[in-house]
């Protein structure tokens, strides 16, 4: 008898492991599972401390009609290309001028000779008065100009889709290419995983260029050799998130970078050897958008103009201080 | 004894501890990403790819193993030896791999492999597979003796074993025959892999594990107890096989070295009720064949019905079957459910969106992969039918049987009738 009762505990055991399997198998289905454990769950980091923001949006300004791709500071006016047009701009958001450029630009930039207009695998350059001086054809398949960075006579040119920075002379000719890679263990080459590719060169003539991938800033000098690098991966305030960030950069007078990130997009200050100085717009200001890097770009006085791409408006944050 | 004891356990850590050296070469292609943040990657299913040279000693430690199993179960006799072997395996081939690669998985990497011309099984899978099979032919179920780390982590703790009555033994025994069944269709149309999901031990031999599959293991163990090996005897697919095998093995352990003595020590010795009784008297009567002839006759005549009737039925089951394929499953859902797409909670929905693919592909590609599974459905249970016509054959077929022997199909080798025998090796 007791060796029965053995026997059907047995059995019973048997039974519940076996419903126990089969209802897990049907259970595992689309429309009938539990928590995805490998969701990428970030809300914790949209908050930030609010002693760390030190900047606040004082002003903003509608561009109107233009579809804005890329914006550049120069002579304290902003430079805006978007449709077929460049607008300049006063930095309290008068519009003062507009010249009419070849159609799809993706980047430009602006000194004291030209107004360079990069395009997905175009580039062309004109006089400040809107006058077409050089356009040329940039090689390779896959090209995607993204940023431009300009320094007397020479045009860097970040190409996305070939991972690799091309300079150019002001007529337009050819004089030099790297794709960051070096001997050493950080020379590993751009990682671009997405048309996420900027650079810029400071005022002390220093060419900066993002490595997305890496999430490094990396320091070349104009034949391409890397001569130092700072990176920051995390999720925390302090670090660059996600597969390409700092997408956008801008450098201030002191050699400061201004970073924009993608995705959870936030806008910070990093002093020049890439420890963080303070925050100009946390997360929550640009909620509800698509996650597209705003191209920022700041002035003598430290503010920072934001062209948001979701709303079409230069956004403008000012130090608290001030 | 004890000293020499010692000094074996001493030689299996040094070996082990050279081998997690091993791994060192294993490396993966791409590191992950290091995050200076509190983020914790969660656990992948299967452990860290293993270099092809590593492999290889897997393979070599397995055909050793079962040679050596194989050297002790039938020429040796020796439970004691077969014991130690399979801690060794069990450290191995569960604790140290993982559990993974193994032999009974392995049965779904061969089929997709058949039925998928895309799928190129690897040669380490490939001899997984058929090294055990092929001992079994010869040795019989040595694999499951020494070298499973499933059965030897059930057998290590069989405390308080119960016989089964032999009518519910031999209902349960259908279960892995559907199971190995299922597991055959359900790889081979590329929907899952449910041996490897359904693993129960896995997760005891990584330390780590969905609650579901630590829950199985321990009910499992726990069952074991007092069900010797439960989960050999009443889910293992491969089992099925070697079992198979296993009858037709050329040299097989028996309980006794010479010839048997009816003392009826070994009777009750095996914990898995797989010890075969001396034909009683009754059962060589006259009427008695009389009666079983006819029986069989009609169990014959039964078994193309059982296969055509089980290919009906699997036909007819072959939509709910279906389902499991996930491409099948959200074809359907997104079919019943248009409103799922906005719900951006759903993975596999959002995942699907995202692919760029659009949804009338997803439906031709459900259509298809719904027509493979009528077919391998209907197999399925002409297949089920032929296994259960035979079983139902097998009941009446006379064995003019005069010694206590170990049933061939079976039997694990694992050796511990051999040390109830009195009789001495001739």
């Amino acid at each position: 008898m007791k060796k029965r009762g053995l026997v059907i505990v047995v059995l019973v055991i048997l039974g519940v492991i076996l419903g126990v399997i089969v209802v897990d198998f049907l259970n595992n289905r689309p429309d009938r599972r539990g928590r995805n454990p490998y969701a990428l769950e970030v809300d914790q980091y949209r908050k930030v401390d609010p002693s760390l923001v030190r900047y606040r949006e004082t002003r903003n300004f509608d561009l109107g009609l233009l579809i804005a791709a890329d914006m550049t500071l120069y002579n304290n006016h902003l430079y805006v290309a978007g449709n077929s047009l460049l607008v300049k701009i006063s930095l309290d958001g008068t519009p003062m001028d507009m010249i009419e450029i070849l159609p799809g630009a993706t980047s430009v930039e602006v000194d004291d000779q030209q107004v360079i207009i990069g395009f997905r695998n175009r580039m062309a350059s004109y006089d400040h008065r809107g006058t077409l001086l050089h356009q040329w054809a940039v090689p390779g398949d896959s090209t995607w100009i993204t940023n431009l960075a300009l320094k007397a006579d020479k045009i860097f040119v970040a190409d996305a889709g070939n991972r690799r920075i091309i300079i150019y002379n002001r007529d337009g000719e050819q004089t030099g290419e790297f794709e960051g890679k070096s001997e050493s263990e950080s020379g590993h080459g751009f990682i671009v995983p997405s048309p996420n590719f900027d650079l810029a060169v400071n005022s002390f003539g220093e060419l900066w260029v993002v490595n997305p991938g890496k999430h490094a800033l990396e320091n070349y000098t104009e034949d391409g050799r890397l001569r130092g690098f700072w990176d920051k991966a995390g999720f925390d305030i302090e670090g660059f998130l996600g597969c390409c960030n700092p997408a956008r950069i801008a450098v201030m007078k002191d050699g400061s970078f201004i970073t924009s990130e993608k995705g959870m997009v936030r806008i910070k200050i990093y002093d020049p050897s890439g420890k963080l100085i303070s925050v100009v717009a946390p997360p929550e200001l640009f909620e509800g958008g698509s996650g597209k890097a705003p191209e920022v770009c700041v002035d003598d006085q430290g503010v920072v103009y934001a062209l948001d791409f979701d709303r079409d408006r230069v956004r403008v944050f000012e130090p608290i201080d001030n | 004894m004890m000293k020499r004891t010692s000094g074996n356990i001493l030689y299996l850590l040094l070996f082990l501890f050279l081998l997690t050296g091993a791994e060192a070469m294993a490396q993966q292609r791409f590191p992950k990403p290091e995050f200076e943040s509190g983020y914790v990657q969660p656990d992948p299913t299967t452990p860290e790819p293993r270099s092809m040279e590593l492999e290889y000693v897997d393979v070599l430690v397995l055909l050793l193993v079962l040679s050596l199993a194989s050297w002790l179960a039938v020429r040796r006799r020796s439970r004691r030896g077969l014991l130690w072997l399979s801690i060794f395996s069990l450290v191995y081939f569960g604790f140290y791999r993982n559990g993974c690669i193994c032999s009974i998985g392995a049965i779904q990497n061969v089929a997709l492999s058949i039925f998928d011309s895309g799928y190129a099984i690897s040669l380490t899978a490939l001899l997984f597979f058929i090294l055990p099979l092929f001992f079994a032919l010869f040795f019989g179920r040595t694999f499951c003796a020494a070298a499973c780390p499933l059965g030897v982590i059930q057998d290590l703790l069989v405390i308080h074993p119960v016989s089964i009555p032999s009518w519910i033994r031999k209902t349960l025994g259908f279960i892995p025959v559907i199971y190995l069944g299922l597991a055959v269709l359900m790889a081979a149309t590329g929907s899952d892999f449910i041996i490897c999901r359904y693993d129960p031990f896995i997760g005891i031999f990584r330390m780590d594990g969905p609650f579901l599959m630590i829950f199985l293991g321990v009910t499992f163990l726990l069952l074991g107890m007092f069900f010797a090996r439960p989960y050999c005897r009443v889910f293992c697919p491969y089992g099925v096989l070697l079992g198979w095998m296993s009858r037709f093995s050329k040299w097989h352990l028996t309980i006794t070295p010479s010839e048997c003595i009816q003392c009826k020590l070994c009777k009750d010795s095996c914990p898995f009720d797989a010890i075969e009784m001396p034909a009683e008297q009754t059962y060589r009567t006259p009427e008695v064949a009389r009666k079983n002839l006819h029986r069989f006759i009609l169990y014959v005549v039964l078994i193309p019905v059982l296969v055509v009737f089980g290919g009906w039925v699997g036909a007819k089951s072959h939509i709910f079957l279906s389902r499991v394929h996930p491409d099948v499953y959200l074809a359907e859902l997104m079919i019943s459910r248009p409103e799922l797409k906005n719900d951006v909670d759903n993975v596999d929905i959002q995942a699907f969106l995202e692919s760029g693919e659009t949804f009338e592909q997803l439906v031709e590609r459900a259509t298809m992969i719904r027509n493979r599974f009528k077919k391998g459905s209907m197999i399925l249970g002409g297949f089920i039918g032929l296994v259960l016509g035979i079983t139902l054959m097998n009941q009446v077929v006379f064995r003019n049987r005069e010694v206590y022997e170990p049933h061939r199909g079976n039997c694990f080798s694992c050796g511990r009738c051999m040390d109830y025998c009195p009789v001495e090796k001739r």
